[in-house]
């Protein structure tokens, strides 16, 4: 054991070695992660301890003409669960316990779960939304077993004229995916949109979403490893929503819809100086209450399976063959071409020949109406007298005035789903159904039938530039809003035009015309013009309107404007499979008008 | 009164001593940093490292004679110790490994870094005329029985290096190569079955954690990631004020125990830990000679001893917070917050020096 010493400190020695080594590998590492890394790990230290949290813009209101509310926002309590770092079933047994207390339905589980999948940046989701008072305290007195279940004020969009309005303004829906994918491509409205839960869906509620949402902010602030409130560094305020007030007259919304109450069909009423609508209205409809806390799949399936398609919007959203409503604006096309004028009449056996052909077009009363002029065949709607004018004027000529009255043309009012109709032509038969013109075609368009296609509004629109003699603006929901555009005050037409066509229609309600059956009861001083489009086109077999099938019966319109020797307002009225214009959708014009005259006064 | 205190330091190696203080300042200023200066820890380790340094003073006077005599009695009270703590120790985070005495929390594996060294460097004249093998099976023998004690606490860690002292003395006493090799050989045969039927999966976990921290951020991976963050954030100088820091904020914690380096890292950045090297290459150096230039076998192999268990300790603990070694619970030699780790250590250093200045009068 002499060299006992030796032994011993070459091995300590060797240990020490070895640590050296182990000391170097830590020395790397030390370096690695303080010099070469230290830039990340900065980073990552401040986002450690930063939290981002949004304020929610507060949505604008939406009123009526006369300051009735019509979209509005009610401070509401929901139950909130902060799901960060969850899991799924932690999630599960925390909403399990819950359900003990409170009721927590099917539906709101599945849409919390919902946006948990879809809504990956959120921190806190909305279980049970606008608790009643009893489970709020009751709640209150247990929050100790939630630590991660908050109350939140939040406020909730309500529709408190629901179904009278539904098409009109629409409604809020919870973000969806689709709507997430178009929010994500976009960095200023991902801004704009950070935290929101909500946003427009359907109506004015769609088309004016982003002023009536504003933008949101967020506060960042400093939290430490309990996530417990440090310090605030940064605090950008959300801008709340522009309220919105609307040309719409909510006591003439309620009267519409009790006035289409029984029926499919729609109305519009419009003041006719400056083309703002008072009235707009489409039956079936909906409560969009239903639809702003995510809509059951119950009632959307109801809504969805009904066959009268009440989240159909008849105005703007569906289009109709105009009928004899078109005949007015004909008659403009004819008199401004000098096709026809007030001495020229014709006489109507019943029916029309296309010259050189043995194509027989009937009119609608089988004897014909005898020797009729311009007034008399807008009166007592001569479809002759239009077969006539037509054949002579030619559809391009006819279209080229038809035109200017906005057919086949949007009218461009603020609502997202317009759409345009159609104003047959050569040109558009080609492009569509790559044929050509027939001449019979022409005579079908003259009464409105065939491919003419016009929504609603598009009539009234049309009947407004009549009235007006000039372009108007579009149709405008929004109270003393103009269109950004210039219009020009030139004359469409000669004026002594538009007076021929204004009598005619003033006959209409006379003891000659059509709509007769208020030629002493006219107190408003309506003029107009009634409309009957065929649904289905009867061959071999005449029309009985008491033997045929609902949804096979024609449509019944309406156009018309009071009073004829002052025009104030205009309306446009359609109903479905309702049979003659004259019988059910002029009625229902009448007394809306004759409720405007006596509200108004 | 100034005759017992030149007495006392004619005892002491005046730079150890003075190294050992520029140390313990440091450990102060950390926990401080850590916890806060008015904290109840920082006065309750201001109180450990003055009862410390009385401690290493009074020890530094023992007669060592009676230590080396009486090792069988101190390992068996040892071991002793470790078993009353199985009964009636205190239970922290699902183990036990404390004794509560009221004022301190005695963590007892701890003693027996300090004492089985002691007991097998006794042995060593005790063999003397035995078989080398003989001698080395029974060291192994009285390594492993402590060994099992403190893994069942569970302490992997502390259990481990309690272990290594034991191989440590068996090695630097001249095992021979060959076992060496039949000994790695071995190890490497029973490693597979240690992580199957041994190590509890939260140990296996923090071995999984290391090669991927962030595979797991929640559980195991938390206290990797925070530790890196926190001493990466560090950079050169350290983190300025600007940035809140991790400790501050509760990210990271145990900070004041057994990740204490990242407070170090964090505040000081690298230029911080090369100065702090060098304070304890300085310390660890001088160590070495002294062991080194002990007169009696025994002598340096104890000492040589306490330096590698305190060397280990000390790299394992930064490897550790600094994401290189899986977590286990090996606190920051005189640096991390606690009682039972400094008295142990300033006991061995106590030791040592009593050693260095005695060697005059004990012959080999």
């Amino acid at each position: 054991m002499l060299n006992n010493r030796f032994i011993l400190v070459r091995r300590f020695n060797i240990l020490l070695a070895i640590l050296s080594l182990f000391l170097l590998l830590i020395a790397i590492r030390l370096f690695w992660l303080q010099i070469y890394k230290n830039d990340f790990y900065l980073e990552r230290s401040k986002s450690n301890s930063e939290r981002i949290e949004p304020i929610k813009s507060l949505r604008g209101l939406i009123f009526d003409r006369n300051d009735n509310i019509l979209a509005e926002n009610i401070l509401t309590y929901n139950l909130e669960i902060d799901i960060e770092n969850k899991s799924l079933e932690e999630l599960n047994s925390i909403i399990g316990e819950l359900s003990k207390i409170l009721s927590i339905s099917e539906h709101e589980r599945d849409l919390f779960f919902k946006m948990r999948s879809e809504r990956k940046f959120l921190r806190k989701i909305p279980l049970k939304i606008n608790i009643n008072n009893e489970e709020l305290t009751f709640f209150a007195s247990k929050k100790f077993l939630f630590p991660d279940v908050n109350l939140k004020e939040e406020f909730l969009r309500s529709y408190p004229h629901g179904i009278e309005n539904a098409h009109l303004i629409g409604y809020i829906n919870r973000i969806s995916k689709k709507d997430l994918e178009k929010i994500e491509n976009d960095p200023e409205m991902l801004d704009d949109y950070f935290g929101m839960t909500h946003i427009g869906k359907q109506g004015i509620e769609n088309s004016f979403e982003d002023s009536l949402r504003g933008k949101s902010g967020f506060k960042k602030i400093r939290v430490n490893a309990k996530n417990s409130f440090i310090a605030e560094i940064e605090n950008k305020k959300a801008l709340d929503g522009e309220d919105l007030i609307l040309s719409i007259d909510l006591n003439l919304q309620r009267k519409s819809h009790e006035l289409l109450k029984n029926y499919k069909g729609s109305l519009i009423m419009t003041d006719i100086s400056n083309n703002e609508v008072l009235a707009y209205q489409s039956n079936p409809a909906f409560d969009p209450n239903l639809f702003v806390n995510g809509i059951s799949f119950a009632d959307w399936d109801k809504l969805n399976m009904d066959p009268s398609k009440p989240m159909l919007d008849r105005v703007t959203n569906a289009v109709y063959p105009p009928g004899s409503t078109i005949k007015p604006f004909l008659s403009i096309a004819g008199l401004e071409n000098n096709v026809i004028n007030t001495d020229y009449s014709i006489n109507d056996p019943g029916f029309f020949q296309l010259p050189k052909t043995k194509k027989i077009f009937m009119d609608w009363k089988k004897e014909g109406h005898g020797n009729v002029n311009i007034i008399t065949a807008i009166a007592e709607s001569c479809d002759v007298y239009f077969y006539d004018l037509a054949y002579r004027l030619g559809i391009e000529k006819m279209d080229n005035s038809l035109r200017k009255f906005s057919f086949g043309q949007k009218t461009g009012i603020n609502l997202p789903t317009e759409k345009s109709g159609i104003l047959p032509s050569p040109e558009w038969k080609l492009k569509h159904h790559k044929k050509k013109w027939n001449a019979y075609e022409t005579i079908n368009t003259s009464i409105g039938q065939g491919d003419f296609l016009s929504s609603p509004a598009q009539l009234v629109h049309g009947l407004n530039i009549l009235l007006n003699n000039k372009q108007m603006p579009p149709l405008s929901l929004i109270k003393d809003k103009f269109s950004d555009v210039p219009l020009s005050n030139e004359k469409i037409t000669d004026e002594k035009y538009i007076e021929i066509v204004k009598k005619g229609m003033q006959e209409v309600t006379s003891s000659n015309g059509t709509f007769r059956s208020i030629a002493n009861n006219n107190k408003n001083k309506i003029a107009g013009k009634t409309g009957t489009a065929q649904v289905f086109s009867l061959k071999s077999q005449t029309y009985d309107e008491d033997n045929i099938a609902d949804h096979l019966k024609d449509h019944s319109l309406f156009i018309g404007y009071a009073p004829y020797d002052n025009p104030q307002v205009s309306i446009a009225v359609i109903i479905e499979n309702g049979g003659h214009g004259s019988t059910v959708a002029a009625p229902i014009a009448k007394k809306m008008i004759d409720f405007y005259f006596e509200t108004i006064k | 009164m100034t005759k017992f205190f030149t007495f006392l330091f004619s005892r002491t190696d005046k730079q150890l001593f003075i190294l050992l203080l520029i140390i313990l300042l440091f450990s102060l200023n950390l926990i401080g940093q850590a916890v806060g200066f008015h904290s109840t820890f920082f006065l309750k380790q201001l109180l450990f490292i003055f009862t410390g340094l009385i401690i290493f003073v009074l020890v530094s006077i023992l007669n060592l004679r009676f230590l080396f005599r009486h090792s069988l009695i101190i390992y068996v009270l040892s071991i002793l110790l470790l078993l009353l703590t199985a009964v009636f120790g205190t239970e922290i985070n699902g183990s036990k490994r404390w004794l509560d005495f009221g004022v301190f929390k005695f963590q007892s594996s701890e003693i027996l870094k300090l004492t089985l060294p002691i007991f097998l460097v006794s042995l060593i004249d005790y063999f003397k005329n035995k078989s080398q093998t003989y001698s080395e099976l029974a060291f192994l023998l009285i390594s492993f029985i402590p060994f099992f004690i403190i893994l069942k606490q569970p302490d992997l860690g502390s259990g481990l290096i309690i272990l290594f002292s034991g191989l440590i003395i068996i090695f630097l006493n001249g095992l021979s190569l060959k076992k060496i090799l039949i000994g790695i050989l071995g190890l490497l045969i029973l490693l597979p079955y240690a992580w199957l039927n041994i190590l509890k999966d939260y140990q296996k976990g923090r071995v999984l954690n290391l090669i991927d921290p962030f595979s797991n951020p929640l559980d195991g991976g938390y206290h990797t990631i925070q530790s890196s963050i926190a001493i990466g954030s560090g950079g050169l100088f350290g983190k300025s004020s600007e940035f809140s820091s991790q400790h501050d904020l509760l990210f990271l914690p145990e900070t004041h125990t057994d990740f204490i380096f990242a407070v170090l890292s964090e505040n000081y950045g690298f230029l911080g830990n090369i100065i702090f090297f060098l304070i304890f290459f300085l310390f660890i150096y001088k160590l070495v000679n002294i062991s080194i230039n002990l007169h009696s076998h025994s002598h340096r192999l104890l000492a040589m001893t306490y330096v590698m268990i305190f060397i280990l300790c000390f790299l394992i603990n930064i490897a550790m917070v600094s994401g290189l070694f899986p977590i286990v619970g090996i606190p920051l030699p005189l640096i991390s917050y606690g009682g039972s780790s400094l008295f142990i250590y300033l006991i061995m250093f106590a030791l040592i020096n009593s050693l260095n200045y005695n060697k005059t009068l004990i012959a080999d």
